[in-house]
């Protein structure tokens, strides 16, 4: 292993940590014959049915100590695009940088003696969803927690390794610490057992974390916990975090209070990218806005007035990945969609890189969108 | 914007009991010593009305509504009882019922759609199958039953030729979780319990669903109970909201009286913690403290360890669930000092 | 609960720098490694009263194949003391009477130990070792490889056992117990292989075997310790089902007369009893089919146990109790033994 236990960067660098430009990611879904006959015949014959675009076109920067949320539905892409950032997934088409070095490259060797592909690995971390499924039940706390140590730093001897994972335990909350270290994940609770996996990606002291869905499982009162520890520990080590939600009001909290940004993704693109206040306050693509209108309010009145609300979507059918409608894949949903949606796909719109920015003709007051005919007879509003 | 009313509005004479639990409990017994997932529980649910329950995981909820229909599973046992009264008819214990009777007053009268739509069905037998098979299991008319079925489908937004033939896994996971309503409702139950209608799905579905239910709730002569941990799901659907803690109600009353003006410090410790697009990120706090332990049953009220009011008398005597106000349930020594103590924001215009 | 002051970053407070005031010396690391590896499981199998019997019938059985061999004269035919029943004589080697032609079945019984205890080893090293590679390789890496391996494993389970076992004895003709154990166990790989694979299967892509994958660690080091563990309690129960049927396999081969006939083998001893001892007719000379029945019987009855008692120790259910029981009492008696680091010494212990 290349790395010492030091607290310099492996490359300092202007560059972003995460850069990925105009990523595709496309996979096939294997007919069952494809099972049992060699790849390259089945691909010769053509077998498989059409591939599914999971991530389409997408761009995207991730700074130092940068928080940035995907958000979306299944079928979005968020957890496609996640994973392809940290390097567990090949992109189909672009290029994903870490601090400016194609990774690709640096796996192919390329830029031995500057980076090797054990660095980025080590740099990009994941946080699973699950985390009953996080831990293997077979082994205890200690044993799980001392691999990237004994990995990664093999300076560290016994004495030092229990040191480091008693002091995370404690750091996180999950005390008595020699108690919880001789434990099986089966004797934890869901919080705890989600504590323990972030303390397991932080020991790598990743340059940036992945982490999927990680307070969905949890009850809500535990949600809260576990986005302060997670912010609480950027604080102290200074890592990135890319997030992944279906939820909006967890996205919100979690860029709100780290000043990051939400990107939210409909059917593989971007369609919208700004601030937690910019995303929440002043949506500005329809996806978005119906996104806020779905997102039911806690007062009871205000809810039951919403829940009767006719719903602004044009279509309740979720779009096939296979199959993504032309144009902006979002018209066939949209209550604003008009003839010109249904032809060209929208860029990001509205600004910089940094700035707030949606995918949609109406950000562009000079678009012949304004002079094209709605699709669904008349725009509607959506209610906000 | 609905016409209806919450079913509270109607006057107290109006409504009758449908349900009656008194003192139900469910022990396990393991190897640590006796669990106690369900502590003495007592509640009545009103006919017609909509029954919200929330609570986080392990507070009892899904095993409060097992023992509505005499599910609880070996080697639970479940004591106490439970009443239902039937519209014209004699009361019936259901604790007592066996066999037969049993399976009559499952589904036919009380029917439950549980969590987890994704794997109730059986994925190698289509939609259709499940529905014949639940209709010839209770004798009941199949030709009928069908086209009730397809009615009941159509009311929920879902096309019944497309989806009956199909198999589970061809269905999205919001097509699936309305086709497991169509179910249960295919008997004509006079109880439904939907336990985490909406979990695992989508926001958008999560909505679509939320408003079908409600219609579904407007035109069916019904008495629904929903179970979830989410309380923006249930805080505009349902008339009345009974509060899990530990394995009891600890809070039950009208929503907009258990919302707003919550008298369980727990309930509004719940209130605080609920993240909502309308509060500041700074004003959601979370509950300290740790889930209670089946096994290890807390001496006085089960919430005392994390409650910031909490005294000496809350660690020795514990609460049981009396009528505070009007309609207005809570299982707490302290109530005025909660409202006083623990502010509640639900919204941007709240400012208590 | 609540996360404490956060230090700065590149602070020697950081938890994320924190070390040890003391080194651990070589000692140290070995001592840990022992209790864990040996002592722990050990403790876990001597609690449990199928463990603690499995383990002393087993240990029996090595002792009387090492010392036994060197106590215990080796048996000798006697015309004189043909079907001799249990102490009817009072001579070491006719303790448990003997056979037909004369020799003691004490002695053939201890003999025979060592080449049967080989033998099973053997076997079951092999046939499972083989199995469990071939099916977490295949399992594990998918693709072509997979199709492949397990191509060969299905033509290797089809082949005729019998045949192909005669085949090989005829052109091997071993002699040696340790070869015999293999060949006697040349196609029970390919069960396991199938078996193996299934159970990898789900675990390719389980979340934390991608977490493991995911910090860096090479592909073996992952089937190891992250795979490897939810095997173990398979691999051991048909390890101790494959050493049970190399006992009876061999008798086969021996009496198929591909390998020249010896009496070193229970076996066979039992078989002769059979043919011989008239049994169907009197019981006079049962003895001679009830020993080596016994012998055969109390050893597998000994393996069968202790597989049943390493569930124990792999399912982590029941290994967390043992663990928290041992600590419960553990903790009692170091509670003094605090060092000054603040590190109690029971961290250290298992």
């Amino acid at each position: 292993m290349s790395t010492t236990d030091t607290d310099e960067d492996v490359i300092d660098n202007d560059e972003p940590v995460l850069s990925m430009e105009n990523v595709s990611v496309e996979y096939q879904d294997e007919s069952i014959l494809a099972d049992v006959i060699p790849e390259s015949v089945a691909e010769r014959l053509g077998m498989g049915e059409d591939p599914v675009h999971a991530v389409d076109d997408v761009s995207l920067e991730i700074g130092e100590e940068d928080v940035v949320v995907l958000i979306g539905e299944s079928g979005s892409g968020k957890t496609t695009l996640g994973r392809t950032a940290i390097g567990l997934q090949d992109p189909t088409s672009g290029s994903v940088k870490y601090r400016g070095y194609d990774i690709e490259d640096v796996e192919r060797g390329e830029h031995a003696g500057e980076l090797y592909a054990e660095d980025v690995r080590r740099a990009l971390q994941i946080v699973h969803q699950d985390s009953d499924a996080a831990l293997n039940p077979y082994r205890t706390i200690r044993s799980q927690l001392a691999e990237p140590l004994k990995l990664w730093y093999p300076d560290m001897d016994l004495n030092d390794r229990q040191e480091r994972i008693a002091t995370m335990l404690r750091t996180t909350g999950v005390t008595p610490a020699e108690d919880y270290m001789e434990r099986y994940p089966h004797e934890l609770s869901g919080g705890e057992k989600q504590r323990v996996a972030i303390i397991r990606a932080m020991l790598l002291e990743p340059d940036l974390i992945l982490a999927d869905e990680v307070v969905s499982a949890l009850d809500v009162s535990l949600r809260i916990e576990i986005m302060d520890l997670l912010l609480d520990l950027q604080e102290m080590f200074g890592t990135s975090y890319l997030f992944v939600s279906h939820n909006l009001t967890n996205a919100r909290y979690i860029a709100d209070k780290a000043d990051g940004r939400i990107a939210v993704m409909y059917l593989g693109r971007i369609v919208e990218v700004g601030s937690a206040e910019e995303i929440i306050n002043d949506p500005k693509h329809p996806y978005t806005q119906i996104l806020k209108w779905a997102s039911l309010p806690l007062d009871p009145d205000e809810a039951r007035e919403t829940i009767t609300d006719e719903s602004p979507m044009m279509s309740e059918d979720a779009p096939d990945p296979r199959n993504p409608p032309s144009g902006c894949r979002f018209h066939p949903t949209c209550p604003k969609a008009h003839e010109v949606c249904t032809e060209v796909d929208p860029d990001l719109i509205g600004g910089e890189v940094r700035e707030h920015r949606a995918a949609c003709f109406r950000e562009d007051s000079t678009h012949e969108y304004w002079d094209s005919e709605s699709i669904h007879g008349g725009d509607r509003e959506i209610p906000l | 914007m609905s016409e209806s009313e919450f079913a509270t509005d109607r006057p107290q004479e109006e409504r009758d009991t449908i349900l009656e639990v008194r003192d139900a409990t469910v022990t396990y017994e393991m190897s640590r010593g006796q669990a106690r997932v369900l502590n003495g529980v007592d509640l009545d649910v009103y006919r017609g009305e909509t029954l919200g329950i929330v609570g986080e995981s392990g507070s009892g909820k899904s095993m409060f509504a097992s023992t509505l229909m005499d599910a609880v599973e070996e080697p639970g046992l479940l004591q106490g009882s439970i009443t239902y009264y039937p519209e014209g008819a004699d009361p019936v214990e259901i604790t007592e019922l066996e066999g037969g009777d049993t399976r009559r007053l499952r589904w036919e009268e009380i029917a439950l759609v549980s969590q987890g739509a994704m794997s109730a069905f059986n994925p190698t037998k289509p939609i259709r199958t499940h529905f014949e098979e639940t209709l010839s299991a209770h004798n009941a008319d199949k030709d009928a039953g069908m086209d009730r079925a397809r009615s009941i489908m159509r009311d929920l937004n879902l096309d019944p030729e497309n989806i009956l033939d199909q198999y589970q896994h061809e269905l999205s996971g919001g097509q699936r979780q309305r086709a497991l309503v169509a179910l249960g409702l295919v008997l004509e139950p006079e109880v439904l319990i939907l336990d985490e209608p909406t979990a695992a799905l989508d926001l958008l579905m999560q909505r679509s669903i939320l408003r079908l239910l409600y219609n579904i709730k407007e035109e069916y002569d019904i008495t629904l109970i929903v179970i979830s941990h989410d309380l923006p799901v249930v805080s505009g659907f349902v008339d009345r909201l009974g509060v899990m803690y530990a394995f009891e109600f600890v809070e039950l009353g009208e929503t907009r009286d258990v919302m707003h003006e919550g008298a369980h410090p727990y309930t509004r410790a719940l209130m605080r913690s609920t993240p909502n697009l309308a509060m500041g990120v700074d004003e959601i706090t979370t509950i300290e403290g740790s889930t209670p332990d089946p096994i290890n049953i807390v001496s006085g009220c089960s919430y005392s360890p994390r409650c910031p009011i909490a005294d000496d008398r809350c660690t020795i005597e514990d609460p049981d669930l009396i009528e505070f106000e009007d309609d207005h349930d809570v299982a707490c020594f302290y109530p005025d000092e909660a409202r006083d103590e623990l502010p509640v924001k639900l919204s941007q215009e709240d400012s208590k | 609960m609540g996360t404490e002051e956060p230090p700065a970053e590149g602070d020697d407070d950081s938890p994320f720098r924190s070390q040890s005031e003391f080194d651990a010396s070589a000692m140290d690391v070995y001592e840990v490694v022992f209790s864990r590896w040996v002592v722990s499981p050990l403790r876990v199998l001597w609690n449990d009263y199928r463990g603690r019997f499995g383990l002393l019938l087993v240990l029996f059985y090595v002792l009387v194949g090492t010392i036994g061999v060197v106590v215990v004269p080796e048996p000798s035919v006697d015309p004189i003391n043909r079907l001799l029943s249990p102490l009817e004589q009072p001579d070491l080697r006719y303790l448990l009477g003997s056979d037909g032609v004369g020799r003691g079945l004490m002695p053939l019984m201890v003999h025979a130990t060592p080449k049967m205890l080989k033998m099973m080893l053997a076997g079951a090293i092999f046939g499972n070792s083989l199995g469990v590679v071939v099916g977490l390789v295949s399992g594990y890496t998918g693709g072509n490889t997979d199709k492949i391996l397990m191509t060969i494993t299905d033509v290797v389970a089809s082949i005729p056992p019998l045949p192909l076992l005669l085949i090989l004895a005829a052109i091997i003709e071993p002699r040696n117990p340790y070869l015999i154990g293999v060949i006697l166990t040349v196609q029970a790989w390919a069960g396991l292989a199938r078996g193996i694979r299934s159970q990898v299967l789900p675990l390719r892509n389980v979340e934390y075997v991608e977490a493991s994958k995911t910090m860096g660690q090479s592909t073996s080091t992952v089937l190891m310790k992250q795979v490897l563990p939810d095997l173990l309690p398979l691999v051991t129960l048909r390890f101790m089902s494959t050493a049970r049927s190399v006992i009876f396999a061999s008798v086969g081969l021996y009496f198929l007369g591909l390998l020249p006939y010896t009496s070193a083998n229970w076996g066979v001893v039992l078989n002769s009893a059979y043919e011989n001892s008239n049994i169907l007719a009197s019981f006079e000379n049962a003895h001679w089919l009830l020993v080596p029945a016994l012998t055969i019987a109390m050893l597998t009855f000994g393996l069968t146990l202790l597989a049943q008692a390493f569930d124990q120790v792999f399912n982590p259910r029941v290994r967390a109790r043992h663990e928290a029981r041992r600590r419960a009492d553990v903790e009692e008696e170091l509670e003094e033994d605090v060092d000054e680091s603040g590190v109690s010494q029971m961290g250290f212990q298992q």
